[in-house]
């Protein structure tokens, strides 16, 4: 049964794939909120990432950082909400691909 | 861990600024409108004073906070450069959003926050106080582009700049959370004991954080947001993001590949290199055909970063002509932006065509607009050609000579564009008669403009007091000195 305990390693795997599906999303996706989110996924993958070293090293250092991100994605979300609605407001419409003023 | 008193005197003109960016988010509720401006100039002035160095002991830095932040010596002089940015934009702020007919008061607040953000990511020592840095001074940035929010160009600025700022803050992030499973620690000084490099997971975890850094100053692979955000955001806001974020980016770059890595990975030496040498070729090509000033600015800009980047590529040397760089830059560009503010209304105002023979109708503005072209262009006895001597002679130095051959010549194809510009002030005819009042003639953009023109040129003459005075700070630093310079 070795091979079921769960070990840092298994937590790090997760975060990359989360990690890499947020990046994927934004890369792929059309709707600036699902980017959005896509981007919050990101965000909560170096989350777990900080939090698996944090108990590896046996330091907090790390579990505090990850107070800091989500503090930090909040004040964020507040800002790219807002415009997000400034822009919907002009055009009933976010899709990025519809964003094309400028052009060179 | 304990607080110290000590620590809150060091960073005591941090403490000012924050005061003034809550002070002034108070006077709004008060109706204090008229004197928001004033304020904003006094605190950050307040703060400049504040962090000179007046005793002959402030030449070191000085570690505070259980060694997370960086006050005195160097980072002094990055805190009177931030500051000094904030306030040249300050002079062409209120009278370019009277002219849009849109008065935001809260844009000087947000003003005081962001250089509060860039200056804990300059003067950082921890990847946690760089982060916070760099968000703070990013979120506020977001909300500059987006301003002017009934503009549908502002929006998409401030949408393009929210999404793809946040994308790269996240690889970034990633790449700060592998460096911090390698080593067990988030300060920079700490991380610098443990050799890192034959580690499997380094060097992703440099290439990450090289993705959100180079991102913040607009460099070659990542430098696709630049143009479209300058030209949505409002002018003189565009000069602030311009050269401010960019000059604590750029810092915050340095300190970092120095302070956690004593000798230079040479894989992330040759991105650096490469990074610098192609956005160096790629910003002054492309920037020779647009019509739009503020996309050619935008343009030059990735130029500009290039130059930079080679600086930062060079050593010890090189950091110091960075530095010096950044500085200039950020007069001259602050200025050449304020300029083509005072020359718009509406957003397609900034169309190189709207400038013909305005050199004739208006002289003092084509010689100040004139005087920033040249500096940007490198032409002595103007500041940009001092800052650019600096850094091609330190990456000649540190022997890359092929990078600074290539620099010297993609800036020979810049002084194309930036000469058009004059050429189109001078000796072409306006076809549109514009009967409007453009240029704005009010009172403080001018003497911004006057200010700005005049140190151009001054420190293009006497570049030393300034060049020796940073050199001196990099004598004093004893913590820079402990890791490898």
């Amino acid at each position: 049964m070795e091979f079921l305990q769960v070990n840092p390693f298994h937590y790090l795997t997760v975060a990359a794939a989360m990690f890499t599906i947020g990046a994927l999303g934004v890369l792929t996706r059309r709707n600036a909120i699902v980017v959005f989110m896509c981007i919050e996924l990101m965000l909560n993958a170096v989350n777990l990432s900080l939090v698996t070293f944090s108990n590896m090293h046996n330091n907090a250092a790390g579990s505090m950082f990850v107070f800091f991100v989500m503090v930090i994605a909040a004040a964020e979300a507040v800002v790219g909400l807002a415009i997000i609605i400034a822009l919907f407001r002009n055009r009933q419409d976010v899709d990025i691909n519809n964003m094309n003023i400028f052009k060179w | 861990m304990q607080f110290n008193i000590q620590d809150l005197i060091q960073t005591m003109p941090l403490v000012m600024l924050l005061v003034t960016g809550l002070l002034l988010m108070l006077s709004d509720a008060f109706n204090l409108r008229s004197l928001l401006p004033w304020l904003a100039g006094l605190g950050l002035t307040a703060s400049l004073v504040l962090a000179l160095p007046l005793q002959p002991g402030d030449q070191a830095i000085v570690p505070v906070y259980n060694n997370m932040f960086l006050t005195g010596g160097l980072a002094s002089f990055v805190h009177i450069a931030l500051c000094l940015g904030a306030l040249f934009s300050l002079f062409f702020i209120q009278d370019f959003f009277q002219r849009a007919g849109k008065v935001v008061d809260e844009i000087y607040a947000i003003l005081v926050f962001s250089v509060i953000g860039m200056i804990m990511l300059a003067n950082s020592n921890d990847l946690a106080v760089t982060f916070i840095g760099l968000e703070t001074m990013s979120i506020c940035l977001y909300v500059m582009a987006a301003l002017l929010k009934t503009r549908q160009s502002s929006n998409e600025a401030g949408l393009k700049y929210f999404l793809l700022g946040s994308f790269a803050t996240g690889f970034l992030l990633f790449g700060m959370s592998m460096l911090y499973g390698i080593t067990g620690t988030t300060q920079f000084t700490l991380m610098s004991q443990t050799d890192m490099s034959g580690n499997i997971l380094f060097l992703p975890a440099v290439l990450f954080i090289l993705i959100g850094f180079l991102f913040k100053v607009s460099a070659f692979p990542f430098h696709n947001w630049t143009p479209d955000v300058y030209q949505g955001t409002p002018t003189p806001l565009a000069g602030f993001m311009a050269t401010a974020s960019k000059t604590a980016s750029f810092i915050a770059l340095g300190m970092f590949l120095h302070q956690t890595m004593p000798v230079l990975d040479e894989k992330i030496f040759w991105i650096l290199v490469g990074s610098a040498v192609i956005s160096m070729v790629y910003g002054n090509i492309v920037a020779a055909r647009q019509t739009n000033l503020k996309r050619l600015l935008a343009y030059s800009s990735i130029a500009h970063t290039g130059y930079v980047l080679l600086g930062l590529a060079s050593g010890k040397e090189g950091f110091i002509a960075v530095i010096f760089y950044a500085f200039i830059y950020t007069i001259m560009n602050v200025g050449a932006f304020g300029l083509i503010g005072m020359n718009e209304i509406e957003e397609e105002d900034a169309e190189v065509s709207r400038w013909n023979g305005i050199g004739l109708r208006k002289p003092w503005f084509g010689v100040a607009m004139s005087v920033f072209l040249f500096s940007l262009a490198g032409i002595p006895p103007l500041a940009g050609f001092m800052s650019k001597y600096q850094v091609f002679f330190a990456a000649v130095r540190s022997e890359l000579y092929v990078a600074a051959i290539i620099g010297v010549l993609a800036s020979v194809v810049g002084a194309y564009y930036y000469i058009r510009v004059i050429v189109n002030m001078y000796f072409t005819k306006s076809e549109t008669e514009t009967s409007h009042a453009l240029p704005s003639c009010a009172m403080s953009p001018t003497i911004g403009v006057f200010v700005l023109a005049a140190l151009t040129l001054a420190l293009g003459i006497f570049p030393s007091p300034v060049y020796t005075w940073i050199e001196s700070l990099f004598q004093g630093s004893g913590m820079l000195a402990m890791a490898g310079f």
